[in-house]
């Protein structure tokens, strides 16, 4: 049927593992591809690393055809935008016609599509112009295309312009989420989010509108907002990888361990076979999993916790040859062992770990991982000292800093740092509304969850020298000095490191007038 | 009134589920139906057996296809892919998915529509609409099936006639959505396309206005004309 429209090479495979091995020596013009293929890879997943590899280009043509009607196949086979999607079954006659319709509109848009595979953007905007001009039936697509271009190069004012004439005549999805994504563009959060939800309202499964929605909230700094559309968008269309590992990373940050570690499963589900399959997802579903069960024994934590051992098991079958991931393996797997309050396991986990470690070329992120392992089995001097030599080490690198402050701080689990956090939230507040007795409670209970969380401490002593001014009692003092005491082992690139020295000596000022006085001198 | 027993399975779940199934196989059938009919020799191909199976098949699927969206629409599980459609290049499509059959069967169609014409729509749900309508009129027409597409006050409205008796008044008089109240298991008719009709061009709505369809009588050859109407 194919040799009909005049194609001469013709390949067929019938895996998709000989697909992939094709495209790679081979550019196809067009590719009929179904979705599901049996084993490995299915369409959605070749579509994506076609795409992703650039082994698919503007000039080609990619068709899946399939007779899966679910929604989440359906809309995660679109996510990668196929240049067609057909129902089955099909007539052949049908079948026929339609090809032949989507390679006559290809042949006639082949110049604009050249341009956009080699990066002439501009070259490729004035041929739209151009054809716009000409009042053909691709218009809308120039007009589409277009509005992308702008976009991709930064042009927010352009792109609106297109599409605020395509909204001029039709309220359509597509240039209504252009509208939103130009304003996102120019840095109009409030009015991108509003163009973005009315695409969702003419349009539920809109998944770019979740996107954009979501990249507005995190601009704005709006952390559980964005993570709540991202779960919205996931249940939609729970295929897509990366939108399960952004979901996941963010709901980490915001400290909701069940959903970041129901979104680190599905990355791990539809990660297989797929070009976003990696080692880390497998690692970090270890840790989340690991820190909720962490010291529950109840039935669920003992779940948790033999799902934790399996992920991790399984991520060491698959990516035998990643050394590093492998050590973090068997570390993750030791603190959820010692969680589980089995320690003889945890201790031989942790001693494999240590016969492959060397000491002296350790990655920062084994070295973390280490020191979390050491801070779980109560190796807590061990861990510092580590931490410390890791900072020194990697001083200029402002990640790796920032990670080990936090478990420097904070060695306990995501669920104490939680309570932490809101009890300091609500110290704070009774300190603005100078009720300081109660504040220096809330930041009180809030250090008996993360007792050397640096900043935590810093606030105890502030609240506490506030409450000597008004009524003087030399038991504040000590208690702020003991509270200094909790991070003195801070090194000199933590954050909270300059505040800690200048209490500190506010402190000495107060107990030795003299001698700071002189200093001052 | 019956109430709902707990411990009874959802009826309409099982049939979705049966259905899909059943979808499924006989994509397969008709598969090897069209690689056997390749494979057969020319003068048996021109007997015209071979296009009874295909298309009673086909019909078998459209039903099929009907039924699942039906079921996905009371669960609203149903989603609209609305894209830019050639309306010329679709009329095309069915055309060569048709001709053979009406050819066999001495019934002439034609089509016209303004080659340029694109409007927004659900590509796959439309053309169910449309398989749906030409299977009827390929069984009522006596021998002319007509298609034309044209916009008109801002729907993109489709018309099929036919030169057949028409439908009959039960059809015509009944009120949008009640059409499965005249399910009659005696002639067989059961109008489930036609509310499956109704049913999805609904769900196209621009601003306030909503599709919709439209049967009558009369039309270009005094037959039946079967309208959808797109905004």
């Amino acid at each position: 049927m194919l040799s009909s429209f005049g194609a001469y090479h013709i390949d067929t495979a019938s895996s998709a593992e000989e697909a992939m091995e094709k495209c790679r020596f081979n550019y196809y013009d067009i590719i009929l591809c179904d979705f599901n293929l049996g084993t490995g890879k299915n369409g959605q997943q070749i579509l994506e690393a076609l795409k992703i590899n650039k082994r698919v280009k503007h000039i080609h043509l990619f068709i899946m055809i399939t007779a899966e009607t679910a929604k989440d196949v359906v809309l995660g086979a679109r996510e990668y935008q196929p240049d067609a999607y057909i129902a089955k079954p099909i007539a052949r006659a049908v079948l026929e016609k339609r090809l032949s319709h989507l390679i006559r509109q290809q042949q006639h848009l082949k110049p604009i599509n050249k341009e956009i595979d080699l990066g002439n953007y501009a070259k490729a905007i004035s041929l739209c112009h151009q054809k716009i001009e000409q009042k053909t039936k691709y218009q809308s697509w120039c007009y589409q295309t277009l509005g992308t271009l702008y976009l991709q190069l930064g042009d927010a004012a352009n792109a609106r312009k297109v599409y605020e004439t395509i909204l001029c005549n039709r309220e359509l999805p597509w240039a209504l989420l252009g509208l939103g994504q130009s304003m996102l563009l120019n840095q109009e959060y409030a009015s991108a989010i509003n163009i973005f939800e009315s695409c969702l309202q003419i349009n539920p499964h809109l998944l770019e509108a979740y996107d954009g929605l979501t990249e507005c909230h995190l601009k704005l700094n709006h952390l559980k907002p964005a993570q709540d559309i991202l779960m919205q968008a996931v249940s939609l269309s729970p295929r897509l990888v990366p939108r399960q590992e952004k979901l996941a990373m963010l709901s980490q940050k915001n400290q909701d361990i069940a959903t970041a570690a129901e979104a680190f499963r599905q990355a791990v589900k539809y990660g297989e076979h797929s070009i976003h399959e990696k080692v880390d997802n497998y690692l970090h579903l270890g840790r989340c999993l690991s820190e909720w069960c962490e010291g529950d024994l109840s039935e669920a934590g003992q779940e948790r916790a033999n799902e934790a051992i399996q992920i991790l098991e399984t991520a060491v079958e698959k990516f035998p040859l990643n050394e590093d991931a492998c050590i973090n393996a068997s570390l993750i797997e030791s603190r959820v062992y010692s969680g589980q309050k089995q320690i003889i396991q945890a201790d031989k986990k942790l001693h494999f770990a240590e016969s492959i470690i060397e000491e002296e070329s350790l990655s920062p992120q084994v070295g973390i991982e280490f020191a979390k392992t050491l801070q779980s089995l109560n190796q807590s001097e061990r861990a510092e000292k580590l931490l410390i030599d890791l900072a020194k080490k990697y001083a200029e690198d402002a990640d790796i800093i920032s990670q080990i402050e936090t478990l420097l701080d904070e060695p306990e689990s995501i669920i104490c740092r939680k309570h932490a956090k809101e009890l300091n939230k609500k110290g704070i507040k009774l300190f603005e509304q100078n009720q300081l007795p109660a504040a220096i409670e809330a930041i009180e209970a809030a250090l008996s969850y993360t007792p050397k969380h640096a900043a935590l401490n810093l606030n105890l002593v502030q609240v506490l020298l506030k409450h000597y001014e008004t009524k003087p009692d030399n038991n504040t003092l000590l208690k702020a000095q003991s509270c200094l005491k909790n991070i003195e082992h801070i090194p000199e690139q933590h954050n909270q490191y300059k505040r800690m020295k200048f209490l500190a000596n506010t402190i000495n000022k107060i107990l030795n007038p003299s001698t700071a006085s002189v200093r001052s001198s | 009134m019956s109430h709902l027993d707990q411990n009874q399975p959802d009826f309409s779940l099982i049939i979705a589920s049966a259905v899909h199934d059943m979808k499924n196989s006989l994509s397969m059938l008709l598969h090897s139906v069209d690689q056997m009919c390749e494979e057969l020799p020319e003068e048996w191909k021109q007997k015209n057996n071979t296009t009874t199976v295909k298309y009673e098949a086909e019909r078998v699927n459209s039903y099929l296809i009907q039924l699942l969206g039906l079921y996905r629409l009371q669960n609203k599980m149903l989603s609209l892919h609305i894209d830019e459609c050639f309306v010329s290049d679709l009329l095309d499509e069915q055309v060569a998915h048709y001709e053979p059959m009406l050819t066999d069967k001495n019934i002439s169609l034609s089509t016209s529509a303004d080659e340029n014409l694109a409007w927004y729509f659900d590509r796959e749900i439309v053309i169910g609409v449309l398989n749906n309508a030409l299977n009827n009129a390929s069984r009522y027409t006596q021998s002319k099936i007509d298609i034309c597409a044209y916009i008109d006050n801002d729907f993109l409205v489709i018309e099929i006639h036919d030169d057949g008796k028409g439908y009959p008044a039960l059809l015509l008089e009944a009120a949008p959505g009640e059409i499965p109240n005249n399910i009659n298991f005696q002639t067989g008719s059961t109008s489930l396309g036609i509310y499956f009709a109704e049913m999805v061009t609904r769900l196209h709505t621009q601003g306030d206005r909503k599709g919709s369809i439209k049967l009558s009588n009369g039309g270009k050859f005094g037959g039946g004309v079967f309208c959808i109407y797109l905004p």
